[in-house]
């Protein structure tokens, strides 16, 4: 498991999973570090090296003496990193005239160049890099949780969609349809399987993650401190119990 | 020599004073506002490739430039004009001629039975009215006639906020589809549609249809709006990439300029709501011996469209700006998005 802030969820989840016996036999070992720090990560040779003592740090307490990720030494190397598909954002249009937000119209072409270019940032390729590189392990990708529905922004958004026609909110299941369908085409031509974020943990409208499943969350660090109380963006112990129960279960796109 | 009609004018009024003897780069007076564009005016633009720089340079001087089809987020900025982003203030593309202006507002408020005009090429479809803003065509029809619908609902929120519109009158020819009247930017076979030439025929519309389709323009705006709305007309200096009219490209460029600029004259003349600008004038100089054009003797160089700009501000200054805006880059004249281009690669 490589992955930045947004590992510490998987991490305590994997803790209720092992207590519990439920892992499956999967032994799991974590590779974290947060914010951007991985950029500094390369591929060679079948290893992911940390190429920063930042990194080498971090992945150290967070492997349990490990510095570098062969990846000879895995069945499947599940990243958590990134934004999953293309977010939610592209999916809306800013009203020019209001602050309000309502769903955009993407066709499939665009939708298709939005999430290719998502690829440019350097977590992907670092992702794809791995792929690249990997002849044994499956590469997976879980990504990073979308903010709560408690957060300005997704209030912002969602706002709208409470009074949506029947032909607005078909048309954002139809959009959803097309992501999903070319993460399908890029999942198959790069290697990666591409996971999506569980419906469970989301609200109705399934772009924004439950509020609840972001109280109680810990920053990715040997202390263990708690996130404070307007954090949106990263969750907590129960959010990633369901995340793993989903990828144990081969959830995919 | 005794006194006569011309003794006390203007230098301006006179060739030599006003333009032989004068820079190219500076020339004073040239344009006289006919009112002040009010900060918190709502500007729309749309026209022929040469306005999308007017767009950009009053953006970037902060004037309140509407744009009611935002790119989506994620779409990497250079892709956003190859998906009809960031034009103008909506996804329409070029509107060379103020029939396709017409008819587009048509659409918005006097909307007909008439099916989407679609363009089929490898199992890929393109709007006929604006066949350069999805790359490689929509993956079905259904994406486009969706796609259509939305922008026509974006564009009324565009018509009915506006408060004034910048529209640079581009061509007089066009292509028109014979069963419906509708004209389309480009002539099918360039993009798309080659199946379907003989649906449509040549049309080179003269100096009282423009009067007319503008004036139509006008009064449909003016009864589905509760504000007056202004208009400020210029008319591309880009000659006519090519020419179906038979005659010489030459002549058949001088005549479409001469009359779409006589008809914006006519237009502003008549009207308090309408003023002209005169970049066709600025960019078409004499005294500028053909510098303000690229060695393809067509595209406008980004010194002329500075020269042009600068004529505009001088007379409607930088606008305050509430916050500071981010320094954007003024991409050069060769980024605009012109499919009229495109018929150079069809010349044999």
């Amino acid at each position: 498991m490589v992955g930045n802030s947004h590992l510490g969820a998987i991490k305590e989840g994997a803790n209720i999973l092992q207590s519990r016996g439920e892992l499956k036999g999967c032994d799991l070992t974590f590779f974290g570090s947060p914010n951007k720090t991985m950029e500094s990560c390369s591929v060679a040779d079948g290893i992911i090296n940390a190429n920063s003592p930042v990194v080498l740090e971090n992945w150290n307490w967070t492997s349990g003496g490990m510095n570098q990720i062969d990846l000879r030494d895995y069945d499947e190397v599940v990243f958590v990193l990134a934004k999953q598909a293309l977010g939610t954002l592209p999916l809306f249009a800013k009203n020019a005239q209001t602050t309000n937000y309502e769903i955009a119209s993407l066709s499939q072409q665009m939708i298709g160049t939005i999430i290719r270019s998502g690829f440019d940032d350097w977590y992907m390729k670092l992702v794809l890099a791995t792929a690249r590189q990997a002849t044994a392990p499956t590469i997976s990708h879980i990504g990073i949780p979308s903010k709560t529905e408690a957060s300005p922004m997704a209030k912002r958004h969602l706002a709208p969609l409470q009074t949506a026609s029947a032909d607005t909110l078909a048309k954002l299941r139809r959009q959803r349809a097309i992501v999903a369908h070319e993460i399908g085409k890029i999942s198959k031509a790069e290697g990666v399987r591409f996971y999506t974020q569980p419906p469970e943990t989301m609200e109705a409208f399934q772009l924004f993650t439950k509020h609840e499943f972001s109280t109680g969350s810990h920053r990715l660090s040997q202390t263990k401190q708690a996130h404070g109380d307007d954090d949106y963006n990263h969750m907590n112990a129960a959010y990633g119990e369901i995340v793993l129960r989903q990828w144990l279960n081969g959830y995919v796109h | 020599m005794a006194e006569n009609f011309y003794s006390h004018l203007d230098k301006t009024a006179f060739w030599r004073a006003g333009v032989a003897d004068k820079s190219p780069l500076s020339l004073a007076n040239i344009y006289t506002k006919k009112w002040k564009i009010k900060p918190e005016w709502r500007i729309g633009t749309a026209g022929s490739c040469f306005a999308q720089h007017i767009a950009r340079y009053m953006t970037k001087n902060g004037y309140n430039v509407l744009d009611v089809e935002k790119a989506p987020s994620g779409l990497p900025a250079e892709m956003c004009q190859s998906f009809g982003y960031s034009m103008y203030s909506g996804r329409y593309g070029n509107i060379y001629t103020t029939r396709q202006f017409r008819q587009l507002v048509e659409e918005v408020f006097e909307p007909t039975s008439n099916e989407v005009l679609i363009w089929e090429k490898n199992g890929r479809f393109y709007d006929a009215l604006r066949p350069n803003i999805e790359p490689n065509g929509f993956a079905t029809r259904q994406e486009l006639v969706e796609a259509r619908k939305y922008h026509i609902e974006r564009l009324r929120v565009l018509f009915e906020t506006v408060d004034m519109f910048v529209f640079t009158m581009g061509l007089t020819e066009a292509w028109v589809h014979k069963q419906t009247g509708r004209v389309v930017p480009l002539a099918p076979g360039i993009i798309a549609g080659s199946d379907k030439m003989d649906d449509y025929e040549f049309v080179n519309f003269n100096y009282q249809d423009i009067i007319s389709d503008f004036r139509a323009t006008q009064a449909l705006l003016k009864a589905n709006r509760s504000k007056p709305l202004r208009f400020l007309l210029t008319v591309s200096p880009v000659p006519l990439t090519a020419t179906a009219s038979g005659t010489h490209i030459l002549q058949a460029s001088t005549y479409s300029k001469s009359v779409l600029r006589a008809a914006a004259g006519q237009l502003a003349e008549r009207s308090k709501g309408i003023d002209y600008f005169p970049s066709y004038e600025i960019v078409t100089n004499p005294a500028s011996r053909g510098v303000f054009f690229a060695p393809n003797l067509r595209s406008v160089t980004l010194e002329a469209v500075d020269v042009v700009m600068r004529s505009f501000f001088a007379e409607h200054p930088i606008a305050a700006q509430k916050k500071p805006q981010k320094k954007k880059r003024i991409k050069p004249p060769q980024d605009v998005q012109c499919e009229e281009a495109m018929l150079e690669a069809f010349r044999t």
